[in-house]
């Protein structure tokens, strides 16, 4: 449809022309549209069958040299036509179709050249297309283009980085879970070493104190305890499945409360835990976990305390509440700030009793404080410097 | 009992309670005894005291139980058993890759670990000259005295383990050995505390390191339902 009406339209066109340029008469006006119906006629034809043939052949270069030969064949015609009107001598209109045979083979010549960039780019796009279908995403297509081949191309290139985007990701997750993995089992099995040997030895009789072997049992029996909640709370958090009652909480009050329960374990290591806050903070937030998260925090810091320093937790409000939690021990290290919040991170990498847990603490208590909405950070040492922040649109006054 | 009189064996754990349970069993049996907590002092108290054998845990403070070996192997072939929590084999296989001498996954049985202490001592107490000769057959010597292999004219190299599993064998020709054998001969240690497979992945390695195809052993081959014997 479109090409009938654009093939109308070129003749009335080229008549309008005619008519303004040569001021023609009425036998002559009626003899150019004729020549024009036959070659819009023409140009019709090829039109409908073009794509037909585009689509069998084998190569670009084909299409492109009919696409030219059909061009030059409906100005041949016309000219033909028009030259026998016009009274050429024979030898005159010879010399027209030499050159229009002149022509045809520089069609050639274009359809060749004209094919080969096109069919270069469309190449290297197959190719850059069945790499990545073989798996390798680091290619790209390279082709500089900026006609709807280009688009293609361009268009490919992207799907391709986003491709690639996407494997890194689930690369890193699958490595991520092999060694969250390889760190559950690892702090499984060391309490389980531990009681297995002493079990054995108890068993064995080769033991002057069995009550101290008991009590190590019962203590590695607590380790393994807590060890499966604190999976258990951790699977529950970043499943999203964890209620947090909120409500109207003094911070200062929470805070002074925590440092409460974990005063026997830092008078046992020799560490002073030390609360400054100026004012009242009360905000509307779930004490529990804020309190489980400042519990670990600190506890964290208590088990990487040098004896006789002290702990001190810094509560303030101005345009968020900000709890800040200082020890004078190393502190972190610049290197181990980024995943120093993921499960299982440990800076020696190895674990021990002297330096605490399993290493959940820390992803527990980033876990409770993001679902609360708000954030937590480590600064590098020296000194150790936890902190987190809760959102500011609770903060209100006593 | 067997006898450890006069020995000294150093045991590195970060656990209290493995150090002093492994350090009891080994007293019993006659041996001397002393321990570390992590990798720095380890390497200190393996300078300090000489010992005849080293019990070592993988995952250490400061310095792991790998890096430990590697530093001690610089200079000194003293027999190291490692201790490993890790369960995946690859781990398992690069501490003898590294040159430990056996290992110990765990938890673990302290009595096993003495079982394996004698064990690892009895195998590198160093064979006199005259008792052993070299076994040679088709492409294949093995010099029991200098601990070497040549395959085919090319020296190759093997951890203790695999070079005492293929003397093993290789001093019975066409002997059918079961898993329980070999583990009980090379291990020192019994099908009731160590999987059997662990033999069946170190026969994998010997004969990817001796066999021409090792997918189509010619030199030590399967005897299926039985066991494994070396093709004389």
């Amino acid at each position: 449809m479109r090409i009938l009406l654009s093939l109308v339209a070129a003749v009335l066109v080229g008549l309008a022309l005619f008519e303004v340029t040569m001021q023609p008469s009425s036998v002559d006006r009626a003899e150019l549209a004729g020549i024009f119906i036959v070659m819009a006629a023409v140009s019709g034809l090829a039109a409908a069958l073009l794509p037909t043939l585009a689509r069998r052949s084998s190569r670009l270069v084909i299409t492109l040299f009919a696409l030219s030969l059909v061009s030059l064949f409906v100005v041949a015609l016309g000219i033909t036509i028009a030259a026998n009107r016009m009274f050429f001598s024979n030898h005159d209109l010879t010399l027209v179709l030499v050159v229009l045979g002149f022509g045809l083979l520089a069609a050639v010549a274009f359809a060749l050249s004209a094919s080969r960039s096109l069919t270069s780019d469309l190449e290297r796009m197959a190719n850059t297309a069945r790499d990545v279908a073989g798996g390798d995403l680091t290619v790209r297509t390279g082709v500089d283009r900026s006609d709807e081949i280009g688009v293609l191309a361009m268009e490919l290139d992207d799907m391709t980085a986003e491709l690639q985007v996407m494997r890194e990701t689930r690369d890193t997750e699958d490595r991520r879970r092999r060694e969250f993995f390889a760190a559950v089992s690892h702090d499984l099995r060391t309490p389980l070493a531990s009681m297995q040997v002493a079990v054995e030895a108890l068993l064995d009789g080769v033991v002057e104190d069995p009550d101290r072997y008991l009590a190590s049992v019962q203590a590695d029996v607590e380790i393994l305890g807590s060890l499966v909640d604190d999976l258990f709370l951790l699977s529950r958090i970043q499943a999203g499945d964890v209620s947090l009652p909120v409500a109207r909480t003094d911070l200062t009050e929470v805070v002074d409360e925590t440092l409460e329960v974990l005063r026997p374990a830092a008078d046992s290591r020799q560490v002073e835990l030390s609360l400054v806050a100026s004012d009242r903070v009360v905000l509307n937030t779930s004490a529990e976990a804020v309190g489980r998260a400042l519990r670990n925090i600190v506890d964290n810091a208590i088990l990487h305390a040098p004896q006789d320093s002290t702990v001190t937790v810094d509560v303030s409000a101005e345009s968020e509440a900000r709890i800040v939690v200082r020890d004078m021990g190393e502190g972190f290290d610049e290197s181990f700030i980024p995943t120093a919040f993921e499960s299982f991170s440990r800076f020696d990498g190895a674990r021990s009793r002297n330096t605490g847990g399993a290493g959940l603490g820390l992803a527990i208590a980033k876990g409770l404080i993001e679902s609360l909405g708000g954030s937590i950070w480590a600064e590098p040492g020296p000194g150790g410097c936890v902190g987190f922040s809760l959102p500011s649109s609770d903060l209100g006054e006593t | 009992m067997r006898d450890g009189t006069g020995r000294t064996i150093l045991v590195v754990d970060d656990e209290p309670m493995v150090r002093e349970v492994v350090r009891t069993y080994l007293a019993r049996e006659g041996f001397t005894t002393c321990d570390a907590s992590d990798g720095e002092s380890a390497l200190r108290q393996a300078e300090a005291h000489s010992p005849d054998l080293i019990v070592l845990d993988v995952m250490l403070p400061k310095l792991d139980g790998y890096a430990v070996l590697e530093q001690l192997r610089e200079h000194t072939d003293v027999p190291v058993i490692l201790l490993t929590a890790r369960v995946s084999e690859e781990d398992r296989l690069r501490g003898l890759e590294l040159g430990a001498d056996d290992y110990v996954v765990k938890p673990f049985s302290p009595r096993e670990v003495a079982a394996r202490v004698h064990a690892v001592l009895r195998r590198t107490a160093g064979p006199t000259v005259e008792s052993l000769p070299p076994i040679e057959t088709e492409g294949l010597v093995i010099d029991r005295q200098a601990r070497e292999v040549i395959v085919d004219g090319t020296a190759v190299s093997m951890p203790p383990l695999e070079f005492d599993l293929l003397v093993c064998l290789a001093s019975s020709p066409r002997e059918v050995f079961s898993r329980a054998d070999l583990l009980e001969r090379v291990w020192g240690s019994s099908a009731e505390w160590q999987d059997p497979s662990t033999v069946t992945v170190h026969i994998r390695r010997l004969r990817q390191k001796i066999e021409i195809d090792p997918d189509e052993p010619e030199r030590i081959t399967t005897v299926w339902g039985r066991g494994y014997r070396f093709e004389a």
